[in-house]
């Protein structure tokens, strides 16, 4: 854990390439990236441009072929599989374009997931569940099943998992990608909200004109290059 | 316990599939149950075969002598005082009665033709009460009385009386050794044939009143007592106070039953090793059917353990999930295919199904299965041991999944 | 013996061993191996019809045993033993009977019955060497004062024993030994004639059998009584006992065991 001034992300000349059959395909070359706690910054480029693979690292979900990444003061690369792993269970949280609920639980045993996994204690885990699910305006429809709510309420779900363990930072791949207009503004704002009310870091992927020009931070990425990182204020 | 219950619902998520393994895995249960109960119940059958076919289910006799076989015994009758040795064994629980007995051999002629021959001296009333089956196949029994010299009577081996060529009736001479090593011959009417159920026995065996055997060989010793319970159960149980009993007495031994009978040992094991294969058989097959449909599970769910791998569960707990999904089908369909078993063994039994008589059989026994606790608790253990082996691959391709990947599957 | 013809038994008894007493070593120089044999045979040599006691010997236990002869085929042993009174074993051309006072038919035996001990009826009556023997080889050893002499025998047919190697001791022309061997050349058994009749030079006093296939078990065999005599035919009638009653006694009365309860 750093100083409460010190970045919270701090990336290093991030290279990631993958294989497309015979062919290389350089996704990241030489990223560099420093977010502070408390941004809200917005990762924009067109499909292609390597918001996801910059995702993937930052969220210690796969590894650089060359720079590092330090979150929080810990450098990932030197991270132990079980590190990694209790890593992504603390200080981590997704939110993912596909909502990617679970299945076979409801939308309260959604949110508690985390929690559970990490061993809170069960009056502990329903307190925070109950709040995350209030900060998100999920009141009621909590016993049903992913399948049985709207796009909306799933991505609230989703949010509402990403927060329930206070995580340091939450990355949220194009969010909004898979709802109506209406619906991915209200998530927005909900983000934002969450942003100003909790402090909870923020980095937002999207290709979304509407949603970029509302960003506080924007860095563009082009061809897996950080081709601009503009500031502009608040949400 | 919440993995316990995501792997069961995962389990409800395609219910025909599931529904379609719960079937296999409980035709196994049920095949290997059935089984079971058919082995236990040949084995059970077999046993009082044994044990009422002569063998009693006790023998008290002179250490040296129980130590050989029964094929190997030759030696001269070498129980003395064996009817106060008797009385001391009668009275105590679960005792039918106990019978003096003299094995023999000898030669047994009629006219030009002579056969070497073994036999026993036996006392038919006690045989009675001992239940022991007499196999008679012609003629009468031996008599209760023992004969006066003279009125000597003799059942034969159906081979034995048809190489002598001779018919309940007639009289057969049988020649002996006695104790002073000298020859002993005694004239015997054939009373009785009787078939022992092994032909090459049949040929050489017969049995003759205690008190013949006795005069023939020159002695009132006996080779042997036969002792036989009211429940088989009990052998040890009535082997130990036996011993307690006749411990003042050092140079007799009790053998059960079992240690006598190589045969039964030798059935159980044939029996085992087919129930062992036959069960080895519904392993592999459960279990490559079980792989393969948890297999499938996985690979349809690849985006969902990635999700759940990001989320910072561990890959061991990911393993766990998969495993308890395999417990549950192994629970499930176990507790499906015990239910069957049990009715299936119920309505067989209901249905008097007649097999082909056994060996030494005059008529076919009704098939009987019968099944005991054990067998629905060793069913269960091996479904879900089986379904414990059937979720390796599985386990291994949804712990070894690449997260990126997992969630990018579609 | 008695088949000889009288002049020829003449030769042999008077003018043969006037001719053996010239030559050193007892033996004549144109005596072939069978020659040898057949003067060295105790079989050939006994009388034809005779009674003789036995007391045979093995672990430990003696028993006595009357043999009847009557020529080559005829023989009856009763055992001597009060106990044993009424049983025979009755051997006619080759075919071996027991006769028991509790069976009224004769039980048939195997030929090599084996009376006590290791001694069947063949080796008690000794084995007719020269007429069922052919010799196969012949050689001779140095033993102390005389030599010894040692054959090779094969059965000519049916024999009790199919190989047999014959040890005589010359000039004595007495058996010292004879070794018992199988068809597969497994030694069966070991006779030593250990002591003789001082009065007849082929009539033994006690033979020594020792069992090879029973770890040399020892049986013992002493010529109690021998008495040359006319054997009534009635002994060995398989059917009618009355001669047997006539000559011995009534059979013993049955061994009576207490009857189990």
């Amino acid at each position: 854990m750093t100083a409460p001034d010190s970045p919270l992300f701090h990336a290093l000349g991030l290279r990631k390439s993958y294989s497309l059959g015979a062919v290389r395909i350089e996704a990241l070359r030489g990223v560099d990236l420093v977010v502070q706690r408390g941004e809200f910054v917005v990762v924009a480029g067109p499909s292609g441009s390597g918001k996801t693979t910059l995702f993937n690292l930052l969220g210690c979900l796969d590894e650089p072929e060359a720079g590092r990444v330090v979150l929080d003061g810990v450098d990932l690369g030197a991270a132990s599989q079980g590190d990694r792993t209790l890593i992504r269970r603390r200080k981590l949280g997704f939110v993912f374009q596909s909502f990617n609920l679970i299945p076979v639980l409801s939308a309260y045993e959604n949110v508690e997931y985390p929690l559970w996994i990490d061993g809170v204690p069960a009056a502990e885990r329903k307190r925070r569940t109950e709040g995350a699910l209030a900060s998100v305006g999920l009141g009621d429809r909590l016993k049903h099943r992913p399948d049985q709510l709207s796009g909306g309420e799933r991505q609230r779900v989703s949010l509402a998992r990403a927060l329930v363990h206070d995580p340091l930072v939450i990355l949220a791949d194009e969010p909004t990608a898979n709802l109506d207009s209406k619906t991915g503004v209200a998530i927005v704002d909900l983000l934002a909200r969450m942003n100003a009310e909790r402090g909870t870091t923020f980095l937002f992927a999207t290709h979304d004109p509407s949603i970029i020009e509302r960003a506080p931070r924007t860095v563009r990425l082009k061809d897996g290059e950080v081709v601009a990182d503009e500031t502009r204020g608040a949400l | 316990m919440k993995f316990a219950q995501i792997a069961l619902r995962n389990l409800a998520r395609n219910r025909r599939r599931t529904a379609l393994s719960l079937l296999l895995i409980a035709a196994g249960s049920v095949a290997i149950l059935l089984t079971a109960g058919f082995v236990r119940y040949s084995f059970g059958g077999l046993q009082e075969a044994i044990v009422r076919g002569g063998l009693g289910h006790l023998e008290v006799g002179p250490a040296q002598d129980l130590a050989a076989s029964p094929l190997e015994r030759s030696g001269f009758p070498g129980l003395a005082e064996w009817e106060g040795v008797r009385a001391r064994i009668e009275g105590l629980p679960h005792v039918l009665a106990s019978e003096g007995v003299i094995r023999l051999t000898g030669l047994a002629s009629k006219g030009d033709r002579t056969v070497a021959v073994m036999g026993l001296g036996v006392e038919p009333e006690r045989e009675r009460r001992m239940s022991f089956e007499l196999k008679l196949r012609v003629g009468a029994y031996l008599s209760d009385l023992p004969p006066a010299e003279g009125e000597d009577g003799v059942v034969l081996g159906v081979g034995l009386a048809r190489a002598l060529g001779v018919q309940p009736g007639e009289v057969v001479t049988l020649t002996a050794l006695t104790a002073d090593s000298t020859l002993n011959a005694y004239d015997m009417t054939v009373v009785g044939l009787i078939s022992t159920g092994l032909q090459d026995l049949d040929a050489r065996f017969f049995k003759t009143h205690l008190a013949s055997a006795q005069r023939l060989l020159g002695t009132d010793r006996v080779s042997s007592l036969l002792v036989a319970l009211d429940d088989t159960k009990r052998t040890q149980e009535v082997a130990a106070r036996v011993r307690d009993r006749l411990a003042g007495q050092p140079g007799l031994a009790v053998a059960d039953w079992e240690s006598r009978a190589s045969f039964y040992g030798q059935v159980k094991a044939l029996y085992s090793g087919i129930f062992w294969f036959l069960g080895g058989i519904v392993f592999v097959l459960v279990c490559l059917a079980a792989s393969n449909t948890l297999l499938m599970a996985i690979l349809e769910r690849v985006r969902e353990i990635g999700t759940l791998l990001a989320l910072g569960t561990s890959r061991g707990q990911v393993a766990a999930i998969v495993i308890l999904e395999a417990l549950w089908l192994g629970l499930i369909g176990a507790g499906l295919g015990n239910a069957l078993g049990l009715g299936l063994a119920a309505a067989i039994n209901a249905a008097h199904i007649k097999m082909p008589p056994p060996p030494g059989a005059a008529s076919g026994i009704d098939l009987r299965l019968v099944l005991a606790a054990s067998d629905f608790v060793l069913v269960t253990a091996l479904m879900l041991g089986v379904l414990a082996v059937a979720a390796t691959l599985p386990v291994l391709r949804a712990v070894r999944l690449r997260i990126v990947e997992a969630l990018g599957h579609v | 013996m008695s088949s000889r013809a009288p002049g020829r038994s003449v030769i042999l008894r008077f003018v043969l061993p006037l001719v053996l007493l010239g030559v050193p070593g007892g033996s004549t120089w144109a005596e072939t191996p069978e020659d040898l044999l057949r003067r060295s045979d105790l079989a050939a040599a006994a009388p034809l019809a005779f009674r003789a006691v036995l007391r045979v010997t093995a672990d430990r236990k003696t028993v006595g045993l009357e043999v009847w002869r009557s020529g080559e085929d005829r023989t009856l042993v009763r055992f001597l033993s009060p106990k044993e009174r009424g049983k025979y074993l009755v051997r006619l051309s080759g075919t071996l009977w027991f006769l028991s006072p509790g069976a009224k038919k004769p039980v048939k035996l195997a030929p090599s019955y084996k009376l006590k001990g290791s001694a069947s009826l063949d080796d008690l009556l000794g084995i007719h060497y020269s007429r069922d023997y052919e010799v196969v080889s012949f050689a001779e050893e140095e033993a102390g004062p005389g030599s010894l002499k040692v054959f090779d025998l094969r059965a000519k047919g049916k024999a009790p024993y199919p190989r047999v190697r014959y040890f005589v001791r010359t000039p004595e022309t007495r058996p010292v030994r004879a070794e018992y061997k199988l068809a597969s050349g497994k030694l069966a058994s070991v006779v030593e004639f250990a002591e003789w009749d001082p009065s007849h030079r082929l009539r033994f006093k006690r033979l020594i059998f020792r069992d090879a296939l029973r770890n040399g078990a020892v049986t013992e065999v002493e010529l109690a009584e021998m008495e040359e005599r006319a054997v009534p035919a009635g002994l060995f009638d398989l059917e009618d006992g009355s001669e047997r009653s006539r000559l011995f006694g009534s059979p013993a009365p049955a061994k009576s065991s207490p009857s189990p309860r």
